[in-house]
């Protein structure tokens, strides 16, 4: 179980979030969802200890999180200039059979990892990012808008292989497309103005949207 | 994670040789030629640096690699653990400093080695603890610099440091002519750039003679910027009239070679990487004598090519 304990956070004097307390069951998929800048991405980087927290904890099976124990695909994934797609596969994993799984992956969703991944288009660019996190199987997978700018076909297999995290783990997905994550998820979690969380399970789903719409 | 390290530092290297192949290593060659004087007298004052002198050049250098450098983030994501990033950084200084640690090392200048070896794991280890700051909110807005020129000013308004530096760097030439020279030439590699990046087409108001405008505008400007502190050097060293005027020429000559080889093959669509460097190779011509020519035979070329296509491209009749 993962769990946060009271966690703050803030840019100077901007607060993110303050004494946030949620907890996601292990096997289960969330949905992340809130308007753009409200922190989403910010609290995927404080879980990834990319950022640190001003108080409170994180909390995996009742022991602090360690970072190798998260995956966190961001947005806008990084790649070194001239850098070949099967080149980021080999340095992203230590592991010779996660590679060739990835490899595997790659194939199935028509990357050309001999080529430079400057040359890829958006779309590539972020399904050869999701491989190589989605190989990586630690038991917390967050995955920053993955369906952007991937073609129909793509989304659909980035789906499949979504919806076949293991049972010991946890993944939160943020999206725009509430279609996608009615789809994946188990619970969708929708964090409004202040950082205020509200959770919807698959029977609620509708009254989500209704929400949305009625806060246009 | 071993392996780890053995692949990324592999890839590094590769990194490195594909970004020379880009350039053209028959222009890299043309390049190290030409600057071959440069590079033996750095080369000389290494050999004969200090152990104070000697770290302070590698945290510079690493230093400035490390404010640069924008894998942090993704470095932290691959390895397990904040000590494994240390260490691969701290492998990563040592090959960044390779040259000198081995200039030492035939030395055998053992002491050295040590402090350089120390200031490799010193900065991999500070680094990991410290965080960037975020973007502003708000652009540093440099009022006094009109929209026309809005090249120089989007880059000042982003490096004013810099610019500060130069400035301060020109002044400093009342002291010693030589730095005035180092100011300057910090100053002439600016434009290319400057002028590197194409604005779009909606950006772009075309009259008649555009690039002689633009190539006067941005002179004026960059000889406004240097005129104060250069003619309080001509005043300490009035000795030296000729090369400071060399100086200023090579300012104008670097200002126009930018923005003409700029409006070569504008189209603001795609950018023309290429051309940046054969504009080094050119503004390098001016430190060899009788390099100047050619650079000038060059700025008139490609002046006329970029006035021409500019023509063309909004056909002007």
């Amino acid at each position: 179980m993962l769990k946060f304990e009271s966690i703050s956070f803030s840019f100077g004097k901007k607060n993110i979030f303050e004494d946030l307390n949620l907890t996601f069951d292990t096997g289960k998929t969330y949905g992340i969802i809130g308007a753009n800048g409200i922190g989403k991405t910010t609290l995927f980087r404080c879980m990834g200890h990319l950022y640190t927290l001003n108080s409170g904890k994180i909390l995996w099976d009742s022991k602090k999180l360690h970072p190798s124990q998260v995956s966190f695909l961001p947005t806008s994934p990084f790649f070194y200039p001239y850098m070949k797609g099967v080149e980021y596969l080999n340095i992203v994993h230590a592991d010779h059979e996660k590679i060739a799984e990835s490899k595997r992956l790659a194939q199935r969703l028509n990357i050309p990892l001999d080529h430079l991944v400057d040359t890829y288009s958006t779309g590539m660019k972020k399904k050869l990012a999701f491989i190589a996190h989605y190989t990586k199987a630690r038991p917390i997978s967050i995955f920053d808008e993955p369906f952007n700018g991937v073609d129909l076909e793509s989304n659909e297999i980035l789906l499949q292989l979504l919806h076949k995290q293991k049972e010991e783990q946890v993944t939160l997905v943020s999206s725009h497309i509430l279609s996608m994550l009615y789809e994946l998820c188990d619970e969708i979690i929708h964090i409004e103005e202040g950082f205020r969380t509200s959770i919807y399970s698959p029977q609620t789903f509708d009254k989500l949207k209704q929400k949305i719409r009625e806060n246009i | 994670m071993i392996d780890q390290y053995k692949t990324l530092l592999l890839f590094r290297c590769k990194q490195v040789y594909r970004y020379l192949d880009e350039i053209g290593f028959g222009f890299i060659l043309l390049a190290l030629i030409i600057t071959s004087g440069l590079i033996l007298n750095t080369l000389d004052t290494l050999l004969q640096f200090t152990a104070y002198g000697a770290i302070e050049l590698a945290w510079m250098i690493l230093l400035m690699v490390e404010y640069r450098r924008n894998d942090k983030y993704f470095l932290q994501s691959i390895f397990n653990s904040k000590r494994e990033v240390i260490n691969y950084k701290a492998i990563e200084n040592v090959f960044i400093l390779f040259p000198i640690l081995l200039f030492q090392g035939i030395l055998l200048r053992w002491d050295i080695i040590f402090y350089l070896l120390i200031t490799c794991i010193g900065i991999s280890f500070f680094s990991a603890y410290i965080v960037r700051a975020q973007p502003k909110e708000r652009k540093f807005n440099l009022q006094f610099i009109p929209l026309t020129l809005f090249e120089i000013k989007f880059f000042m308004e982003k490096y004013v440091l810099y610019f500060i530096f130069i400035f301060v760097l020109l002044a400093l030439g009342t002291l010693h002519i030589s730095v005035w020279l180092l100011g300057l030439f910090l100053l002439i590699g600016l434009p290319i750039e400057i002028y590197k990046p194409l604005e779009p087409r909606e950006m772009l108001r075309y009259t008649k003679d555009f690039v002689r405008t633009k190539i006067i505008r941005g002179t004026v400007f960059f000889l406004g910027f240097i005129s104060v502190p250069t003619l309080a050097v001509l005043l300490f060293h009035p000795n030296y009239y000729l090369l400071i005027i060399y100086g200023t020429v090579a300012m104008v000559l670097s200002t126009c070679l930018s923005i003409s080889k700029k409006y070569t093959t504008y189209y603001g669509v795609t950018e023309s990487i290429g051309s940046t460097y054969s504009s080094i190779v050119l503004i390098l011509l001016l430190v060899i004598p009788g390099g100047i020519l050619i650079t000038l035979a060059a700025c008139i070329y490609y002046y006329v090519k970029a006035e021409n296509h500019m023509k063309n491209y909004y056909a002007e009749i």
